[in-house]
């Protein structure tokens, strides 16, 4: 810390002061209901969540989420094919109606320098699932005009599979997830931004979907159902770059790449293109567009492929999330501001993979600012 | 077709940054709207997007870098 304030600093620490005015310092409640629904009568959820940004000072920021969701449907599963004995044909299973609660909780202190330090936890709960977690995140500034940051985070889940009469163990599971991140971010001018970070992640523990099953041919040629078994840890990482530019006041632009791989076998990249629009003084469009596109893992076998089957023992899924596919997402946000106070949108988005599956959810939702 | 994307990005990366200029805090007032943040006016919906992301595809992570560049606050 300097001994004494000089005069740029002086200068940011007053004209950020009538910034943080402009753009941040209000308070706000936000409310937002999301109906997501999945094709082929597949699953269907319904979630609510509320968050609160309180400032206190200058120097502090808490901020609480919290959701609930009500989840319901039919998932993907093997089950026996009428007259057959020993062979299997992809089905459904309904899922029990189920509901999900969460909360996060994060604080943000600011020093002197306005470095900002983050400390957060989570917790959600289902009748099957539990997850807390914490986290810790820095950013700190290089230079007095705040024009590059450095930002390194860590976060820490732990989370429990809990045995129920319809899962595949009879006991809980646990596991845990490490990530940890860090970034630069660089003002390129008055009117443009760019970021970039590098991540890693170790999933450890019974990584397993405790639902689901595949099929597995015994020494004699015969098929049985048995529990799907993934590896016990998961090593990943990446490369993100984010682009942001105001082309014209009320033209904004978002570009977002994502590059990630693990030793699971998976690779994905990911891009989103996201636009904000202020088409008229109370209304602004913000279109997305979001390409991703991943490798399957070694383990992997879908239901439809011409070998579907797994040894009697080994590694095996048939969960489709971890196959290879390319999706793509296509979105619109209509934004109203009645207000300086109340703002209301409405957002679609269109989820399609390339295997067959596709989703939709509208969200609509208001934000209060005091 | 996601290779000449990143291509494209790298290459707009580079020449932006080759182009960084010195911004004071007074020129700052377009980097200090909402929608020059990385979660965008609205963040709620990008924790939407992101449940159902994790929740239908293998690859997750990338997303938590938060901080902009202006220093509002």
């Amino acid at each position: 810390m300097k001994p004494t304030m000089r005069k740029p600093a002086l200068i940011l620490a007053v004209t950020g002061g009538l910034l943080a005015t402009v753009a941040h310092a209000e308070d706000k409640v936000s409310f937002h209901a999301t109906q997501y629904a999945e094709n082929q009568q597949r699953i269907n959820v319904v979630m609510g969540e509320v968050s609160i940004d309180k400032d206190f000072g200058t120097d502090y920021t808490v901020r609480l989420d919290l959701g609930h969701d009500a989840i319901s449907g039919a998932t993907p599963m093997w089950e026996p094919k009428p007259g057959f004995a020993n062979e299997f044909v992809e089905g459904q299973q309904n899922v029990a109606n189920e509901k999900r609660n969460s909360v996060a909780g994060t604080l943000i202190a600011r020093d002197t320098a306005r470095n900002e330090y983050t400390v957060g936890a989570s917790w959600s709960s289902e009748p099957d699932f539990l997850s807390t977690g914490v986290s810790a995140q820095a950013q700190l500034w290089h230079d007095d005009a705040h024009n590059r940051s450095y930002t390194v985070g860590v976060g820490l889940l732990a989370n429990t599979a809990i045995a129920t009469p319809f899962t595949n163990k009879r006991e809980d599971r646990s596991s845990t997830v490490l990530n940890v991140q860090a970034g630069i971010n660089q003002v390129l001018n008055p009117t443009s931004t760019v970021e970039g970070s590098v991540y890693v992640g170790q999933d450890k523990g019974y990584l397993s979907n405790h639902y689901l099953k595949i099929v597995r041919t015994d020494a004699f040629g015969l098929h049985y159902l048995a529990d799907e078994v993934r590896p016990d840890q998961r090593n990943s990482g990446g490369l993100a770059a984010r682009w942001i530019k105001s082309w014209k006041p009320g033209v904004v632009s978002n570009l977002w790449y994502r590059y990630y791989t693990d030793d699971w076998g998976i690779v994905g990249h990911t891009v989103e293109v996201k636009a904000h629009w202020d088409v008229a003084p109370r209304w602004r469009l913000s279109p997305v567009l979001r390409m991703h596109q991943q490798s399957a893992a070694s383990f992997y076998r879908g239901y439809g492929d011409a070998v579907n089957t797994f040894a009697a023992t080994g590694l095996g899924v048939n969960d489709a999330r971890l196959g290879a596919f390319t999706a793509n997402t296509t979105a619109l946000n209509v934004e109203y501001q009645s207000s300086s106070e109340w703002t209301f949108n409405t957002n679609l988005s269109d989820y399609r993979q390339d295997n067959g599956f596709s989703a939709r959810w509208l969200v609509a939702g208001f934000t209060y600012k005091y | 077709m996601f290779k000449p994307i990143a291509l494209l990005m790298a290459a707009g990366l580079l020449a932006g940054c080759q182009a960084i200029q010195e911004v004071q805090p007074w020129e700052k007032s377009t980097l200090a709207q909402e929608t020059m943040k990385a979660s965008g006016p609205i963040p709620a919906l990008g924790s939407v997007d992101q449940h159902v992301y994790t929740s239908k595809e293998a690859v997750k992570g990338g997303t938590g870098i938060g901080g902009g560049g202006c220093g509002c606050n």
